[in-house]
């Protein structure tokens, strides 16, 4: 990590993290174990405990909902003043219904901010998302901080709403609250659906909507771990939000030819056509009916991601440069390959 | 007031003071009356319905007496149809309202 | 037919009413006020008891929003309306939310400083003050939860005049307002109801109403007005107007402050009077916490809300009381007047963020509860569960479901939006309804949206601005 040029206090001594056994938990809690005395981790159930209190003596843990008063209660039971807050759990595709988006997003942000506020926390960084501001009218567009709310169903609505507390917070005087905003990540400890995504263009069978110019930006977790830490501890960071992402944002065609260079590289073998062209109506009418479903409270994954290949969703980083001192290590080539390398040393089947 | 509801005024007045009785029905009475018109036809609706289905239960010998009503009644509010739960939770209200306020007024 | 002649003809004698009432007669003008419901004397009945729920309220005190779960209100339907029977908490409407509606409904003249104004000579001529002495236990609960809590809170000052021995009195419309109006000259005719309007191009021309004698007889009339302004609440003003062949933006848009409850039982005593005056703002704006009416008969219903035994609370009645958790709504509704029936049909669609909000209101309420030494909570959600301890509250998000949740409101607002934006409005930034030249509104459907707040405060202000500007045009 290159040396900070923006002014910034120390790392606290004493990290919670919430959603820790997630996607950007895994990467974040190893990271933080190496350079802190405790590192406080909730994670959803008690048998995902195990596996991170052997990454390192300093993790600890807490099994339970981060809805539940008494679980956030536990969480910083013990913890002290001065910790630093970073709460990573959200849903993003429910199982059940559009309600848990609100529930989780909304409902354990307010909680883990009450919390925080009374436990005299000295930052609170709040993991937020592209989808409060929608998508970008054309490919060469970019969201910067001033972009307007625009969400994007109902989970841009949880997470719009989830900022606005955020930042209440701050405002209020209660907390010294960030919020980053990441777009599509990609990097080690994916889950399965980043499995299928792998395996799907390794086949040939990843539909590209329309030409493919649509430009997506997309963080490797590593980068997205280093702008959080970096939001922090930067002095000018409190009661914003910023757009943390990869160095630019890639055009899908270009996502799909270096995922497959990445995984010949990596010695897989790749099959089937680079691209299989999906019209941008077939795209258009998966989001209409996501967007039906969604508006009776119901909710289907496969809906959504097809109907957001359609669209531009992209950022521009210059802000968490300029006043985070955030600087992206890894690119795109690299990042897959360092994925799709994990992922077989982790005996998934691309 | 429809049979029915009598009934189930009946059933779920816990006292056994009549005037207390008698002036809970009044309430529930007045209160039905003066109810939107469209709820008050659904609420009659309900009251022929589940009414008709008592009565063909009683028939059977497997509606005996008011505490077999209210049985019947829990068990309706607690079940998997909405508009019925809401039906004894709206009757419900009303009985157990009533009683509660004459109960203070008659202490008073 | 009989008929009347007035010069302006005031529909409806609640807050907008009769504030609409007392200043055109203060100003010399002739004032003929129609209310549907009867003169009952304020000091009549007990509040909230069961004699002012048949005498004072429209539908004893069951009106119903027809959806996804129903959400139970309550009219107040007499001389004075609703300030007769609410509990006369007093705040007035937010600035931020002077200025969010200012801008975004095009409202003219729609400041903070215009509003204050106003509501400064509302306020010394009502009474507003908090209470002289210590709160009562009920809405010191409140107060104690949220200390131990560290959340915010606020004792809400109140529409009430204290004597020299510290009795307090509601100053409702019928105490002040109206009496006020009579003395300058104008006229109340109660148990009058407005059929409707009755119009000549884009004049109305004055209404055909139907008033009911003592002696039971049912007069036909017909009032003859230079102006008309309908102040009949959010549900009945759009009534009329669609009645009346209006229909444009008027009836849409339905906002209300959609409620949850508990009630919790205490280890101690706990009084049963006056609704609890204060209240927690830590959540504002999309949660506010406060407590509500809590006479034996409303213990009762709310114990039975879960459909669970609850013979045993009940037998400790005096140590429980009623608290609520209502939310901002991101969801509206719609009244609809259907020709041959009496009453319009309310709904409302609530959204999955709203019944999110209203979950995590009543885990919060719970922790309050729990914090200010309640030892038993009982939801309003069908099932329940009853919860004794702050580890048993996490229950309550999966249990409030749209089939379970028995939710309430007693503020409506919004059905006729004013503003100068005609997409989204019913009447102009002072009230005027569009396309006619004498006919306004002049109530709470005039709220861009639901405020947070208890609206009586706006009402009244907005009204009496209102009329400051009819005068002077």
């Amino acid at each position: 990590m290159s040396a900070p040029s923006v002014p910034a206090g120390a790392p606290a001594p004493v990290a919670v993290v919430t959603g820790a056994s997630g996607w950007l938990g895994q990467n974040l809690v190893r990271t933080l174990a190496q350079s802190r005395e405790r590192v406080r981790c909730l994670v959803a159930a008690p048998d995902e405990a195990p596996p991170l209190e052997l990454v390192s003596p300093t993790i600890e843990t807490v099994a339970g909902d981060v809805r539940d008063p008494a679980t956030v209660d536990r969480l910083f039971d013990g913890v002290g003043a001065d910790a630093a807050v970073f709460h990573a759990a959200a849903v993003i595709h429910p199982r059940r219904s559009v309600r848990e988006l609100f529930d989780v997003n909304v409902g354990g942000t307010q909680l883990m901010l009450d919390r925080a506020r009374r436990g005299g926390a000295a930052r609170f960084v709040h993991v937020s998302s592209n989808s409060p501001f929608g998508v970008n009218p054309g490919p060469d567009d970019v969201f910067t901080e001033e972009s307007p709310y625009n969400p994007y169903m109902g989970y841009g609505r949880s997470k719009q709403e989830a900022e606005q507390l955020v930042r209440q917070a701050h405002d209020r005087g209660d907390l010294a609250t960030v919020a980053v905003r990441a777009p599509w990540f990609y990097g080690p400890y994916q889950p399965p659906r980043q499995s299928r995504f792998f395996t799907a263009i390794r086949r040939g069978r990843f539909p590209l909507v329309g030409d493919g110019t649509q430009k997506r930006s997309m963080v490797y977790t590593d980068n997205l771990v280093q702008g959080l830490l970096r939001a922090e501890v930067s002095d000018k960071a409190p009661g914003n939000a910023y757009w943390v992402a990869d160095a630019r944002p890639y055009e899908l065609r270009e996502i799909l030819a270096t995922v497959r260079r990445a995984l010949a590289a990596e010695g897989l073998a790749v099959s089937g056509p680079e691209r299989v062209p999906l019209p941008r109506a077939a795209a258009r009418a998966a989001e209409m009916a996501d967007g039906l479903l969604q508006g009776r409270g119901r909710y289907s994954q496969s809906l959504h991601v097809l109907g957001e290949l359609n669209h531009t969703i992209a950022c521009d980083i210059t802000r968490a440069r300029e006043e985070l001192g955030y600087e992206p290590a890894i690119g795109l080539e690299q990042g897959m390959r360092a994925s799709i390398r994990w992922c077989l040393e982790h005996g998934e089947r691309l | 007031m429809l049979w029915f509801e009598r009934e189930v005024v009946t059933a779920l007045v816990g006292s056994d003071d009549p005037a207390v009785r008698s002036a809970v029905e009044a309430f529930v009475d007045g209160s039905l009356r003066d109810k939107p018109e469209h709820v008050r036809l659904g609420v009659a609706g309900e009251s022929i319905l589940l009414g008709g289905y008592a009565a063909a239960l009683r028939a059977l010998g497997r509606l005996d007496g008011d505490d077999a009503l209210r049985a019947r009644l829990e068990s309706w509010e607690g079940g998997p149809i909405g508009v019925v739960r809401q039906y004894v939770r709206a009757m419900k209200s009303l009985v157990i309202f009533a009683e509660n306020e004459l109960a203070t007024s008659q202490a008073a | 037919m009989g008929t009347l002649d007035t010069e302006i003809l005031v529909i409806g004698s609640g807050a907008g009413g009769s504030i609409t009432a007392a200043r055109l007669a203060d100003a010399g003008r002739q004032v003929t006020v129609v209310e549907e419901g009867p003169w009952v004397d304020a000091g009549a009945h007990e509040p909230f008891s069961l004699e002012e729920m048949v005498a004072k309220y429209r539908h004893h005190g069951a009106s119903l929003a027809l959806g996804n779960p129903n959400i139970a209100y309550a009219e107040g339907r007499c001389v004075g309306g609703s300030t007769e029977v609410n509990s006369g908490l007093y705040h007035r409407l937010p600035e931020s939310l002077v200025a969010d509606w200012g801008a975004r409904y095009a409202i003219d003249g729609f400041t903070p400083a215009e509003l204050g104004r106003h509501a400064d000579r509302v306020e010394r001529e009502l009474g507003v003050s908090t209470l002289p002495g210590a709160p009562p236990p009920s809405s010191a609960m409140l107060e104690r939860g949220a200390t131990k809590l560290g959340w915010r809170h606020v004792e809400f000052a109140r529409v009430f005049r204290y004597d020299a021995a510290g009795r307090g009195t509601k100053q409702t419309m019928s105490r002040t307002m109206l009496p006020r109006a009579l003395r300058t000259g104008a006229r109340i005719v109660a148990d009058c109801r407005v059929q409707r309007l009755v119009r000549d191009g884009d004049r109305v021309v004055g209404a055909r109403v139907r008033r009911r004698h003592a002696d039971g007889a049912v007069e036909r009339l017909v009032i003859r007005a230079d102006h008309v302004f309908v102040c009949a609440g959010a549900v009945e003003t759009p009534a009329l107007l669609q009645r009346s062949g209006i229909r444009r933006n008027a009836g849409n848009g339905l906002k209300m402050h959609p409620t949850v409850k508990i009630a919790g039982r205490f280890p101690h005593p706990i009084d049963h009077g006056d609704v609890p005056m204060h209240r927690i703002t830590e959540f504002a704006p999309s949660l506010t916490i406060g407590g509500s009416a809590s006479r034996r008969g409303h213990i009762a219903m709310a114990l039975a809300d879960t459909g669970l035994p609850f013979d045993e609370a009940l037998a400790d009645w005096e140590n429980i009381s009623v608290y609520y958790a209502a939310i901002r709504s991101d969801g509206s509704g719609r009244v609809l007047a259907v020709p041959g029936l009496a009453s319009p049909v309310v709904t409302y669609k609530l959204t999955e963020g709203d019944l999110s909000r209203l979950a995590r209101g009543i885990v919060h309420l719970g922790e309050l509860l729990l914090a200010a030494g309640a030892t038993e909570l009982h939801p309003s959600i069908q099932g329940g569960p009853v919860v004794r301890r702050v580890d048993e509250l996490g229950a309550w998000w999966d249990a409030l479901t749209r089939s379970r949740a028995n939710l309430m409101t007693v503020h409506l607002t919004s059905t006729v939006r004013m503003g100068e934006d005609r997409q989204r409005t019913g009447a102009d930034s002072f009230g005027r309804v569009w396309g006619h030249r004498n006919l306004r509104v002049n109530d709470a459907s005039l709220l861009p949206d639901a405020p947070g707040v208890n609206p009586q405060a706006a009402i009244m202000a907005i009204a009496a601005r209102n009329c400051d500007e009819f005068l002077a045009s």
